[in-house]
């Protein structure tokens, strides 16, 4: 085509159809009725945005949900942290009154509570034992034992540190006891050996000894480490129970109270990665559908997850999870349906073939889509009413961005092995999604047309979904930092997946299972 | 009540205001829609879902910069490709190729045919032909912006309208010997 029949053709449209004036056929007239729809159908649009409170809602109460769990994990150590200093200023307070009170017998009464505690800490461990019972069958030596303790000076016959430990006998006498309170170098010069700060192999001997000594002055060591301070109680509480105990009987019993493990302040989050796969299968319900039917949607197929997540260890058995993961969700429908011929949808195209046009409906799990498809008949010859038979094999793929919070108890605990319930919820986002459609519309079984199409579903804005889980969880620890974890879930929907937002819509439930292994690293 | 007024009214959802810019612009855009579909009611429900997002978005468009009918014009216009997509139309054709020479036989003819009859023909075309028509001839679209806009290559963009301006060429001659 030469260019001046190019530019000749060009110009004619552009000239003739830019004249927007209305025919007097009204042939570019719209119809009448046509802005009266389009203002009903944005009415309900607006209308149809009070459903969004609901995954507002949810999301809310997700990130309201683990800012509370940080927080209060904080305030919860924060208020233990409170709790072990009051006891200590408690503790320095009645003894120093008790010191103070010289020879009353309500001093005796708490050295013997005190000596009790030390008891049942000292008897845990066997050389605390044959410690224990040494001291106990030496007998008072001196007069100040009424002030102090009447076992004061069995220390010196301890086996280990006797030189040390007779230096802190020597040190504990009214003049120094008192001046031990108010003089923190006097004080810390004599209680570098107390087992709460050292965690050598004699521990249990220095426990044992410097205890005993430490339990009848508790003043002593408590005013230590209130006024050394860089050494501060968490600090110096260790791992080993019998340190902790004997350090701090009273505060273990606290750290009890509130079902907290003090060890795990430093890391009780543990992010990890997770890879899985996601079976799924959808449920309908409510579809009204009349010769036609749609199959195999509830059939399972296999998609693939991943992700990252944080644990957040709670006490020994109990922890959070919260994850993000990308999920692909598929599914493959059947759908197969009738229609009757009709005569006043057939014309001839530009080749003189004779055609059938019709609109096609293709109902998938999720949504019913219209097509507009065409067919050559001139080879059959077809009545008015005679059945079209259309099938039309579905296969979705829905690209999926999941958000969770879970709960973890774990009560087996073998070996290197864990076995843990978990249960919670998460909130959905379909990001995208691809429907591949193969029609086929058959007559008397013989084809007529087949099509391809790729389509990308249209949701009208129902694009969340929320879905429940209930699984079990089983634990690997591999090393000191690294853990395995196979997480397996069953996971259903809680609202429809169903893009038509109609009272008569059918319902669409996702039901899925997830196992996923999640790499956990502790640092 | 000049325009601007009418639109701020649009703004304020005054269905009287909406009821009028539609009056003003109805026939522009049912004949946009009629170009790019095969039959009227394609168009017909292109240009509803047309309307919606006009009235839905018009926040967006700026009074004091903007021409109203050529931002309308281009939301019909998207709106409609937007459909054919939906509808499972693909764009994609093969390469360019080689066709005859056609003499220029329909000069006298075509100074006959009203814009009816331009549209009809236009809506026989086959879809990629007739969008990338509309596109090139009709909005003045360049190529490139064919080939962005309907996910083609830019050869595959003249194919189409080659092929489309010699089918348009043909119906000419046949209505010249009828």
């Amino acid at each position: 085509m030469s260019e001046s029949n190019k530019n000749e053709l060009d110009k004619l449209f552009q000239t003739r159809l830019s004249n927007d004036t209305p025919a007097d056929n009204g042939w570019n007239v719209p119809p009448i009725d046509l802005f009266d729809n389009a203002m009903d159908a944005l009415e309900p649009k607006e209308k149809d945005r009070k459903p969004l409170w609901l995954p507002f809602l949810f999301g809310s109460l997700m990130i309201g949900g683990m800012i509370y769990m940080f927080v209060y994990n904080h305030k919860m150590f924060d208020k233990l942290d409170t709790k072990i200093e009051n006891l200590q200023s408690q503790t320095i307070e009645k003894n120093t009154q008790k010191v103070n009170e010289g020879n009353s017998p309500t001093f005796n009464n708490i050295n013997a509570e005190q000596q009790n505690l030390n008891e049942e800490a000292i008897l845990t461990n066997d050389k605390g034992q044959q410690l224990f019972n040494h001291t106990l069958s030496k007998n008072t030596k001196n007069s100040q034992q009424n002030v102090v303790t009447p076992k004061l000076s069995s220390k010196v016959a301890s086996p280990v540190n006797s030189n040390k430990q007779r230096t802190q006998v020597i040190n504990y006498t009214d003049d120094l006891f008192e001046q031990s309170i108010f003089n923190n170098n006097t004080v810390t010069g004599s209680f570098n050996s107390l087992p709460l700060l050292s965690s050598n192999e004699n521990s249990a001997q220095n426990n044992a000894q410097a205890f005993s000594s430490t339990a009848q002055n508790t003043i002593a060591d408590f005013s230590t480490v209130l006024l050394n301070k860089d050494i501060t109680p968490i600090q110096s509480l260790g791992s080993d129970l019998l340190g902790e105990t004997l350090a701090f009987p009273l505060l273990h019993n606290a750290a009890d109270v509130l079902d907290v493990q003090i060890s795990d302040k430093q890391n009780r989050f543990t992010p990890y990665l997770l890879m899985g796969t996601h079976l799924s299968s959808f449920t309908m319900s409510g579809e009204n559908m009349e010769n036609a039917s749609l199959t195999k949607y509830d059939q399972n197929c296999l998609g693939y997850q991943f992700g990252i997540g944080l644990m957040q260890q709670l006490s020994s058995k109990w922890s959070l999870d919260y994850g993000i993961s990308y999920r692909n969700i598929i599914n493959h429908s059947i759908y197969n349906d009738q229609t009757n011929y009709s005569k006043s949808n057939e014309y001839i195209n530009d080749y003189g073939s004779l055609m059938y046009a019709d609109e096609m409906t293709i109902v998938t799990p999720t949504g019913i889509y219209v097509d507009n498809m065409s067919m050559p008949v001139s080879e059959q010859e077809m009545q008015d009413g005679d059945v079209l038979e259309n099938t039309t094999n579905t296969k979705q793929v829905f690209h999926t961005l999941n958000a969770s919070l879970g709960i973890n108890y774990a009560p087996i605990r073998v070996g290197n092995f864990a076995l843990s319930l978990n249960t919670g919820a998460s909130i959905n986002r379909i990001l995208n999604a691809q429907q591949d459609m193969d029609m086929e519309v058959s007559f008397k079984g013989k084809v007529m047309a087949s099509d391809t199409y790729k389509i990308e579903p249209n949701f009208n804005g129902n694009h969340m979904f929320y879905t429940g889980f209930i699984g079990f969880r089983l634990d690997y620890q591999v090393t000191d930092k690294i853990a395995l974890m196979l997480d397996n879930r069953f996971e259903r929907s809680l609202n429809s997946l169903n893009t038509i937002q109609s009272a008569n819509a059918p319902s669409t439930i996702l039901h899925s299972l997830n196992t996923g292994l999640k790499i956990g690293y502790w640092f | 009540m000049s325009e601007n007024e009418i639109i701020s009214r649009v703004l304020k959802n005054e269905r009287a205001a909406q009821a009028l810019l539609y009056k003003k612009y109805q026939t522009v855009w049912y004949m946009i829609s009629l170009r790019y579909n095969k039959n009227k009611a394609d168009a017909q429900d292109a240009l509803q879902n047309a309307l919606i997002k006009i009235f839905s978005k018009i926040n967006q468009f700026d009074v004091e910069k903007g021409n109203f009918k050529a931002w309308s014009c281009k939301v019909v216009v998207n709106e409609n490709l937007m459909l054919l997509r939906k509808k499972g139309n693909s764009f994609k054709i093969d390469d360019i190729e080689e066709v005859a020479f056609v003499p220029n036989k329909t000069e006298s003819a075509l100074d006959m045919l009203s814009a009816e009859e331009l549209t009809k023909m236009i809506q026989t075309l086959p879809n990629g032909y007739r969008t990338v028509f509309n596109l090139y001839v009709i909005e003045g679209y360049s190529h490139q912006e064919i080939a962005q806009l309907l996910d083609i290559s830019i050869g595959a963009s003249k194919s189409q309208l080659f092929k489309s301006r010699k089918m348009l060429q043909k119906k000419f001659e046949a209505l010249l010997q009828d």
